[in-house]
């Protein structure tokens, strides 16, 4: 939209240039979450770095040092305490020299700097560990081509989420999306940790959906926020969305998509003091899944989103050929794109999924003991028969 | 100064005067410091203060909250509320708030730059955790306080020509800019959802994105380049 097609009339004093200026540049200032979160504080300075390093791309300068963000939600007490300098628009202009900026903060804008600039790697991790802050997320410009993100923190476990920055940005389509959601899968679902609240017994933590979903829209922040808005639980119809991405104007090529995010699992997680454990059935779960397939293709042709993804993060043991095909069969009928992701409890449970033998280990080794107390070697035609890729492994953790 | 005096409902406009109002009035000065502080925004000067209480009070419906004052006087360069000023300095006397440092302007005019005091952190909570309705003028105060402060309001807050109840030519100086008798009276609110409207695509959130619109506004209206 120029600016000369806008006229406000009967809004007293505004400026029309500055109210066509915000209209036409507003998508930065449209928010994906409240103010002081790490949601919001990660969409606005992935977004802002990587405008920032597409500048210097621009004059063909390169970043001599790496520009570092660290979210602290109690940042200005952080920053006092730490005796480094308060910069109140820190990030609020992108020609502003960042090199070597090291920053806690909370905000869009603004933050407490280390006085002295970081020069490489080293310093940035020193700089982390005496200043403590090893488990709060970190953001950090590398070059003009590269943006690293820790989401929990460079002491946690977890990988960090590496950021390409190009400026031939390729096309952001459902297949890209379908691809986004497997790396997810592949770097952060597939894990045992922060899901579970007791992983022998299979059960997640509560609420599972929301700690799911909080997890993929963090990443799907670092991935997307420089060219689209990725929400959480937008107003759609008579119903909430789990996540919505809708891309910038700039990128009207770019695909938006709706995702439902459904959580199988055999049990309901105890209340806090109590043990009695509530099983789920099948059939329950399996009509969970369909109920999220409806929700997604209604979000979809409600708000005319590109697609419409179901994607269900299934705790269930066995990881179950019933569950795939009640995914695969019902977004078929409503044209959505579903995925189940099986979260596995174990690292043995992992190794046998991701590494199937001929002969299941426990079996074997049974077999093994089996075969010393007898002091015999079995033919090897007395071995268990291969397990084809349809019959579910008996997973006991 | 009891706490019940900070939390007494708000009366009409007519009652500013009254003492309900001048608690109405404590209590957003108290939560407006507040979260400044909480969001590492403080000091905050007299004038930044009296523009986001002002700011607060025409955009207070995006947030559901009842708003204390539906009028201002036009006289100088951003709206200032001359009845407001006393409440503040008790508060800063009683030690719910602290003065950091007074600028001596010209013609002896003083600025005086608020923190919160010992006291004020206990207030603010206390009022926090009295109802719904003081959780989202907190709120409010809170999206407004970093929106103006990521922007225009540390170097000028001078909003008076640019703002659309303010600045509206129809109302001269020495008049009363009054955005609460009518509906469409209050500009502020209009453009904001104007603002909204024209983002629909983006699907942006009415409470928080109205207020950080309308702060974008003017910021691009105080520094066209």
């Amino acid at each position: 939209m120029s600016t000369s097609t806008i006229t406000v009339t009967g809004l007293g004093g505004a400026n029309q240039q500055a109210v066509a200026a915000v209209v036409n540049n507003g998508a930065a200032v449209v928010s994906v979450a409240d103010v002081g979160t790490k949601e919001s504080f990660l969409d606005a300075w992935t977004r802002r770095l990587a405008d920032h390093a597409r500048l210097l791309r621009a004059k063909g300068e390169a970043l001599p040092h790496p520009v570092v963000l660290v979210y602290v939600p109690t940042w200005a007490q952080v920053g006092k305490d730490l005796g480094w300098d308060r910069r109140p628009m820190l990030g609020s202009r992108l020609a502003d020299p960042l090199s070597g900026t090291f920053g806690v903060g909370a905000l869009n804008a603004g933050a407490f700097t280390k006085p002295q600039s970081v020069l490489d790697v080293r310093d940035v991790e020193q700089t982390i560990a005496q200043a403590g802050l090893g488990s709060c997320l970190t953001i950090a410009l590398m070059s003009t081509t590269e943006l690293w993100i820790w989401m929990q923190g460079l002491d946690a476990e977890v990988q960090p989420f590496q950021k390409p920055l190009d400026d031939a940005l390729a096309l952001l389509d459902l297949q890209t999306l379908e691809d986004k959601l497997s790396e997810f899968y592949e770097q952060v679902a597939r894990q045992t940790r922060t899901w579970w609240k007791d992983a022998k017994k299979r059960i997640t933590v509560s609420p599972p959906e929301a700690i799911v979903q909080n997890d993929l829209w963090l990443y799907l922040l670092g991935a997307y926020a420089e060219r689209a808005k990725v929400k959480q639980e937008t107003g759609i119809g008579n119903g909430r969305a789990d996540l919505t991405l809708t891309p910038d104007p700039s990128r009207a090529l770019d695909s938006s998509a709706v995702f439902e995010l459904k959580v199988t699992r055999d049990c309901h997680t105890p209340k806090p003091g109590t043990k009695n454990l509530t099983k789920i059935s099948l059939e329950e779960n399996i009509a969970w899944i369909a109920s999220g397939v409806q929700q997604t293709a209604a979000y979809r042709d409600h708000e005319k989103l590109d697609g419409a993804f179901l994607c269900v993060y299934d705790f269930c043991a066995g990881n179950r050929s019933e569950l795939e095909k009640a995914v695969q069969d019902s977004s078929l009928q409503l044209n959505v794109i579903g995925h189940r992701y099986w979260i596995t409890a174990s690292n043995e449970e992992h190794r046998k999924h991701r590494f199937p033998l001929s002969q299941p280990a426990a079996s074997a080794a049974k077999t093994k003991t089996r075969r010393k107390s007898r002091g015999t070697t079995p033919p090897v035609s007395a071995m268990p028969p291969t397990i084809s890729p349809a019959q579910p492994p008996q997973n006991k953790p | 100064m009891s706490q019940d005096s900070l939390l007494n409902p708000a009366g009409p406009d007519e009652a500013s005067s009254s003492l309900e109002s001048a608690g109405m009035w404590k209590a957003w000065v108290v939560l407006c410091i507040y979260e400044s502080q909480r969001m590492g925004l403080t000091p905050v000067s007299t004038a930044q203060l009296h523009v986001i209480l002002y700011l607060a009070n025409t955009l207070a419906d995006l947030f559901g909250v009842t708003r204390v004052r539906g009028r201002v006087l036009k006289r100088g360069l951003y709206p200032f509320f001359p009845d407001v000023q006393p409440e503040v300095d008790r508060l800063a006397f009683a030690g719910v708030l602290v003065i950091e440092h007074v600028e001596f302007g010209a013609k002896g005019h003083l600025a005086a730059h608020y923190a919160l005091g010992e006291r004020g952190g206990q207030i603010g909570q206390a009022i926090l955790a009295h109802s719904m309705e003081a959780q989202r003028t907190a709120q409010l105060l809170r999206e407004l306080v970093c929106a103006c402060f990521g922007r225009f309001l540390y170097e000028r807050a001078d909003i008076g020509a640019i703002d659309a109840n303010y600045g509206d030519a129809l109302v001269l100086d020495g008049e009363v800019v009054d955005f609460s008798e009518w509906r469409s009276d209050n500009k502020n609110l209009g453009l904001a959802r104007l603002l909204i409207e024209k983002l629909r695509a983006l699907r942006p959130d009415a409470q928080r994105d109205g207020v950080r619109l309308y702060c974008d506004y003017l910021d691009k209206a105080l520094d066209p380049a």
